[in-house]
């Protein structure tokens, strides 16, 4: 593991009444990828705002490649990229403008021309950014981001909107960054993006951190062995009899499916059939799967991350 | 090039581009002043055959219409550029993250703001010469009087509709809520600016409000150093005042920026 860049110690926000973050401490090193999840309001984008210099910690203390975000906040600036959560973009100036502009508020930028070639942007040079695609407006946010040659990136939502595809194209700049042993924290509220993605995960819900850990571990702690999805009509759920099913270590009604944690998913499996069966129940898109981050975050929280 | 520099470049020419890209702003930047000046030129021909229909200022000077015409419509451009384009490209900066994103990065809001006053002086260099050839070639209107006075006075006018601009651009989000804020004032600034037709003789409630309306003052200044080839001592109070506006209205939305988009 490379050196710490980023060293968080106990940041805390209100905002009035609410506590937006609430005692969050984290440390990431150089060739790490931290992701930070929860669903919307968790914290999330307060925390990483406070990280980047951006808010004011009401208590605890931040420090970017050694220097204070708040005191030193002009020195971390030089040294951070930043995608914010609402990608916004100037209008009406073409993408090679854009990237001329931001170029020339940085002592050392990578040349303009080779970061449109790594983010497949050479022939959208000459066009405005409010014609971009979202996928493409999104590499042009990270190409901003990388221009002052920042040994920190925060990535708040990078992928929000991205179609799937898109998505997995960004994660693949995103592992390059990394590779070129930068530190990397990124927010999301896409499970399957921490797991792909990330080396160590906070989850987050209403400004605290419920647990972290490498997804391998989080998925150890806190997710069950495997999950049984069915499709059930909700007038016939009995999530008490569900629960008593064989190895049936949890039940959760989650829209029209119901989702059977176990700890042995063919005694589950068999024992869901006799029941469905002695029921006359139609058990309808039966599916099974290892526990993901998804079934980590109900697990912690009680509820789905969208909610 | 230094860093500096670099970045003042840059900024000066992203400015600009807001100032002329958009179709709208373009209209209302300089398209519409020249209309206005075709129209009303049109009606009225020549200075010289202007002369003499009955305008006197208040030194008894007698007044051509293109007197009004050419600081009016100066003072229209101005305005156009200085107020509502960029209170209506800043608030949808504002709305759309990009002013954040932009102010996230090294640059400071004092850079930011010394580039938008660079890019709307270039711009109002640009009106001023496309005004005059225009109205030379088609009314044979004679280049200003006093050049340098000229651009000193247009100098401050660009700063006073600057800081509004600015100003306004601080306070509102969207495009849509700054046109809602920007456009009845300036009707009001068109119309109270002696920039649009001559209000010697408007009704006495309209003349009690005009020294409180920047563009009278702009007109004024603009007519007697431009027209006239007045010195700057004969408009010092206008200047007084237009600068006043600037340094206020600047200084609040600067305070305002910082407190937007420095760490909080």
């Amino acid at each position: 593991m490379g050196e710490a860049k980023v060293v968080a110690e106990g940041l805390t926000k209100r905002y009035g009444d609410v506590l937006a973050v609430d005692d969050v401490s984290l440390t990431v090193h150089a060739e790490e990828i931290v992701g930070i999840v929860g669903p919307n309001g968790a914290g999330k984008t307060t925390t990483i705002e406070m990280m980047e210099g951006l808010r004011k910690p009401d208590a605890g203390r931040c420090t970017v490649c050694g220097f204070d975000s708040v005191r030193q906040n002009r020195q971390v600036r030089e040294r951070i990229g930043i995608s914010l959560q609402q990608a916004g973009l100037p209008e009406e100036v073409t993408v090679l403008e854009v990237l001329r502009l931001y170029a020339s508020l940085y002592a050392n930028p990578v040349p303009v021309g080779d970061l449109l070639h790594q983010f497949g942007l050479e022939d959208k040079a000459r066009t405005r950014t409010e014609k971009l695609s979202g996928g493409q407006r999104q590499r042009l946010v990270l190409a901003l981001a990388l221009i002052g040659r920042p040994e920190v990136i925060f990535l708040d939502e990078p992928t929000t909107g991205l179609d799937p595809q898109a998505r997995r194209d960004l994660w693949d700049v995103i592992r390059g960054l990394k590779r070129e042993g930068r530190a990397i924290v990124i927010s999301t509220h896409y499970m399957d993006e921490v797991e792909h993605l990330c080396d160590r995960v906070l989850v987050m819900d209403r400004g605290r951190i419920l647990a972290s850990g490498t997804p391998r571990e989080l998925m150890n702690e806190y997710g069950p062995e495997s999950v049984v999805e069915i499709e059930l009509d909700q007038r016939h759920v009995d999530t008490a009899a569900l629960s008593g099913l064989d190895a049936v270590t949890g039940v959760k009604v989650d829209d029209e499916r119901i989702l059977l944690y176990t700890a042995h998913t063919a005694r589950t499996l068999m024992d869901l059939a006799a029941y469905a069966q002695r029921m006359n129940l139609p058990l309808g898109d039966l599916r099974t799967r290892s526990a993901g981050m998804d079934d980590v975050f109900i697990a912690l929280t009680g509820r789905s991350v969208r909610a | 090039m230094s860093r500096l520099a670099r970045s003042m470049v840059e900024l000066t020419r992203f400015h600009a581009r807001s100032l002329h890209r958009n179709k709208i702003a373009l209209f209302f930047n300089i398209i519409f002043p020249l209309l206005m000046v075709a129209i009303f030129g049109g009606l009225y021909g020549t200075p010289a055959a202007s002369r003499g229909g009955g305008l006197v200022d208040g030194t008894g000077r007698v007044l051509t219409a293109f007197d009004f015409l050419m600081p009016g419509q100066m003072a229209v451009m101005v305005t156009a550029a200085g107020f509502v384009t960029v209170a209506i490209t800043m608030a949808g900066q504002r709305r759309d993250g990009s002013l954040r994103h932009l102010l996230s990065t090294p640059l400071s809001v004092g850079s930011w703001t010394a580039a938008r006053v660079l890019a709307n002086v270039l711009m109002a260099g640009v009106q001023g010469v496309l005004l005059f050839v225009f109205a030379a070639l088609l009314f044979d209107v004679s280049p200003p009087a006093n050049l340098p006075g000229t651009i000193v006075v247009v100098l401050v006018c660009t700063l006073a509709s600057l800081s509004m601009g600015i100003f306004v651009g601080t306070l509102v989000k969207g495009e849509a809520t700054a046109m809602a804020v920007v456009m009845p004032i300036y009707m009001v600034l068109i119309f109270l600016g002696n920039s649009a037709m001559p209000l010697l003789d408007a009704p006495r409630f309209i003349q009690v409000m005009l020294p409180w309306v920047p563009t009278y003052h702009m007109t004024e200044a603009m007519r007697a150093v431009m027209m006239f080839g007045e010195g700057l001592g004969a408009v010092t109070k206008e200047l007084a005042i237009l600068g006043g506006l600037a340094a206020g209205l600047l200084g609040i939305a600067l305070a305002l920026m910082r407190r937007q988009y420095t760490i909080r």
